[in-house]
């Protein structure tokens, strides 16, 4: 299930604007990989040519590979509606369809992949709602209207939607950023229990965040990922001192 | 802060406040007088003569008395539901491309062309549907009257369907395309139901607006003092009965005229009303209440 992921001189830019320079990182499977860095830096941008998002954006160019597997999600002949089943996103912002209910929106994706129909729908519904650790509080009111829930469920249950669809790969954009300290907390427990069948990429803007989630960090800098390695070494050892500056709060 | 010691500028300044305010409450009252002063004329006058023989019967000769209008209701029921047939797929479905592909040639002329059609004089779409259905099918019909109205229809419902969907956030877009779902169910089944309440308000303004329309209806359904005999035959409507029937030199449907443009007023309303209460469901729904 969980894959690993490659880039490999990956570029991304907006007219002249190159936003992420040409960057090689491996994502370990079955681990939570941070990216950190300040505002602008191109970790959202690297983030979502992961998922090949950049496609719906017309002045966006995409140069380099990313390997998901050994496939790389570039090459001609790779479909990114498909790919997106296995590259699964998550974003800043709780993003439910207000238009369906809590069970709809699990249920909406599946259903048009021909995933699941009849009693597997409900298994399915069950099965991600615990996963995403959302269960015990919707299960009640599972045809209640998604904008029904506060910020903090409404981003567990995009969370679960996400992983109805079985990916390998779930990205992350700052999901805890529009949430309370509370929310917070629970969105990184669960992290913590993903990672065990998923590979986790997070973007994150909250430092403690990475350092407690993450296995590995990589920092990015204007666009280029000036270190990346195991959490606990960039944040007490790092190797460059832009990533020390930055870790210590002295820029950001 | 008490009068004496207020400063002369800010005196002045409030003044001015004051005259502002008071501007716009005599525009406003330009504007409502007319409107209440109509709606009660029709009201009043309209409901004196209302009958259940108003609503059920064919009309009387004039000299007879009696009578009513049923067969101009039904015909207008047919006749602006036939234009609702023809412009919401066409105008829905020109809004949809103008949203969510029209960023090319194609889509800004769309766009442009909708404009100037929602600024149409309805005569013309009357003039364009003679020249081409009733002169082709030799005759008057239900079916020419619809497609004129329609031509009305379409551009109102295709500039408020765009307008619609562009106002539904990018994330809904992008939360679709991130769980591997494709842009047509996308549209279709999240931003179309997300955007449905605007759409179905221009859907009631397109309806309002051609269902007291006349003068297309003159050049196509004409009139008929007969039941409907089917779409392709000369029709009884509402406003071209009101027309006739207040130009012509009888009292009697003078009266007439008058309960018809309650029924259509009160058509327009109920359409509506019923609209926005099956509407207000979905709403509270999908504001989490």
């Amino acid at each position: 299930m969980a894959e690993s992921m490659r880039t490999r001189a990956l570029k991304v830019s907006f007219g002249k604007n190159e936003a992420v320079r040409g960057v090689d990182m491996d994502i370990e499977p079955r681990s939570v990989t941070a990216i950190i860095g300040p505002s602008g830096c191109g970790k959202t941008t690297f983030l979502r040519a992961l998922n090949r998002m950049h496609d719906h954006t017309p002045a966006a160019r995409v140069s380099g590979s990313v390997f998901l597997g050994e496939e790389d999600i570039y090459a001609n002949g790779i479909n990114p509606v498909e790919l997106r089943t296995r590259v699964g996103m998550v974003f800043q912002r709780p993003n439910p369809f207000p238009t369906m209910s809590i069970r709809g929106n699990i249920t909406f994706a599946p259903k048009r992949h021909g995933l699941a129909r009849g009693r597997e729908l409900d298994e399915l519904v069950e099965r991600v709602l615990r996963q995403a650790a959302l269960w015990d509080e919707v299960k009640d009111r599972l045809d209640h209207s998604a904008t029904s829930l506060s910020g903090g469920q409404q981003q567990r249950l995009c969370i679960a939607r996400a992983l109805a669809v079985r990916p390998g790969v779930l990205l992350m954009d700052e999901p805890a950023s529009a949430l309370d300290p509370t929310a917070t907390q629970k969105i990184e427990e669960l992290i913590y229990e993903l990672k065990k069948e998923y590979t986790i990429v997070i973007v994150t803007h909250n430092m403690q965040q990475a350092a407690r989630v993450s296995d590995y960090t990589a920092f990015f800098y204007i666009g280029d990922l000036v270190e990346f390695g195991e959490t606990d070494a960039v944040f007490t050892n790092p190797r460059e001192e832009q990533t020390e500056a930055y870790i210590t709060g002295r820029f950001g | 802060m008490t009068g004496v010691g207020m400063p002369l500028r800010l005196r002045a300044r409030l003044f001015r406040d004051a005259v502002l305010v008071a501007l716009c409450v005599v525009a406003l009252a330009c504007a409502v007088v007319p409107l209440v002063w109509v709606l009660w004329d029709v009201v009043a006058v309209g409901v004196a003569n209302l009958s259940l023989e108003f609503l059920t019967s064919l009309p009387a000769p004039p000299t007879i008395g009696g009578g009513g209008w049923a067969n101009a209701i039904v015909g207008s029921v047919v006749v602006v539901g036939l234009a609702a047939a023809i412009g919401i797929p066409v105008g829905v479905g020109t809004g949809i491309y103008m949203s969510e592909y029209g960023a090319n040639p194609l889509g800004r002329s769309a766009r442009f062309l909708s404009e100037v059609m929602a600024g149409l004089p309805s005569i013309v779409a009357g003039v364009v549907a003679y020249g081409v259905i009733v002169v082709t099918m030799g005759q008057f019909s239900a079916l020419s009257g619809g497609i004129a109205l329609s031509l009305l229809f379409i551009p109102i419902v295709a500039i408020t369907t765009q307008e619609a969907l562009q106002m539904i956030p990018k994330d809904q877009r992008e939360a679709s395309f991130a769980l591997g779902v494709s842009e047509a169910p996308t549209t279709l089944r999240v931003i179309l139901p997300a955007a449905m309440g605007n759409v179905l308000t221009g859907v009631m303004i397109a309806t309002a607006r051609v269902v007291g329309e006349t003068a297309p209806l003159l050049f196509t359904v004409f009139n008929s003092r007969y039941w409907m005999e089917g779409l392709d035959r000369p029709t009884a409507t509402i406003p071209v009965n009101i027309y006739s029937y207040a130009i012509s030199p009888f009292e009697h449907w003078h009266e007439q005229a008058w309960t018809g443009a309650f029924v259509l007023v009160t058509m327009v309303l109920t359409l509506n009303v019923a609209a926005r209460t099956l509407w207000a469901r979905r709403a509270r729904f999908m504001a989490g209440r």
